[in-house]
């Protein structure tokens, strides 16, 4: 691979990174506010509600909905974390030097929080699910993402290739 | 460190300076300042070969041990 093919494909990742960051941003924020104004509003809510949905279990509702949404929150947080240790990653590529014990240090780090989502996926879920089954729909469904596994396996398997990168680069280091 | 570095000696030897080695070889200022101050840890024989021919010696002229030491 050409050094200008890897270069823009170094940059093309590092503008993704920021795509998802400013859409983890925008979402947050947006369920922060909603989080925080709705249980004000909670009466005009139920009201329109239970015009579109007649007997339906409001008291039961709001505090799913919260969860949920904390949880939401809980999930965008770790997400963020992620992509702000891939772009300090992306940087030490950038400035040529990457196989240090700090990459390392960051992708196990991210392969734990990836562990973290998936586990805070499946209350996620299922508050979610019992939530739209209030609401008469009951499509979402809990199902364990292989893909995930198989990334978080990928992730440890990096970090340890990366340790042992540093401690040859380290060894190269004093080499004249 | 046991293993000695020359340099020093042969530079002046030849009347060359630090920087002039390093403009006729292919290595860095840096990377000998490094070995002349005998902080190298490692030194390739591509490095070697390349200032044995600049100053006209060989590697034994170059590099000493100490058994003194360590």
């Amino acid at each position: 691979m050409t050094d200008n093919t890897q270069n823009r494909i170094l940059r093309v990742t590092r503008w993704l990174v920021y795509l998802i960051m400013g859409l983890v941003a925008f979402v947050s924020v947006v369920l922060a506010g909603v989080s925080v104004i709705l249980p004000f509003y909670w009466s005009e809510a139920v009201k329109e509600l239970l015009t579109s949905h007649p007997g339906m279990n409001v008291t039961e509702l709001l505090p799913l909905l919260l969860a949920v949404f904390a949880l939401g929150i809980v999930v965008l947080g770790l997400i963020w974390t992620i992509m702000r240790k891939l772009l300090a990653i992306i940087a030490s590529v950038e400035i040529g030097n990457p196989f240090v014990p700090a990459n390392a240090a960051r992708l196990k780090a991210i392969g734990w929080m990836m562990v973290a989502l998936q586990l805070v996926g499946i209350p996620l879920a299922i508050l979610a699910g019992k939530a739209a089954d209030l609401f008469g729909e009951s499509d979402t469904g809990l199902d364990i993402s292989l893909n995930g596994i198989l990334a978080i396996l990928l992730v440890f398997i990096l970090a340890g290739i990366f340790e042992r990168g540093a401690e040859m680069r380290e060894e190269l280091e004093g080499t004249v | 460190m046991p293993v000695i570095v020359n340099l020093d000696e042969l530079l002046y030897q030849r009347r060359m300076t630090l920087t002039e080695l390093a403009e006729r070889v292919d290595i860095t200022l840096a990377n000998l300042s490094i070995l002349k101050t005998g902080k190298a840890k490692a030194i390739r024989f591509s490095t070697l070969e390349a200032i044995c021919r600049e100053l006209e010696c060989q590697p034994g002229d170059l590099l000493g041990f100490d058994k003194g030491e360590g």
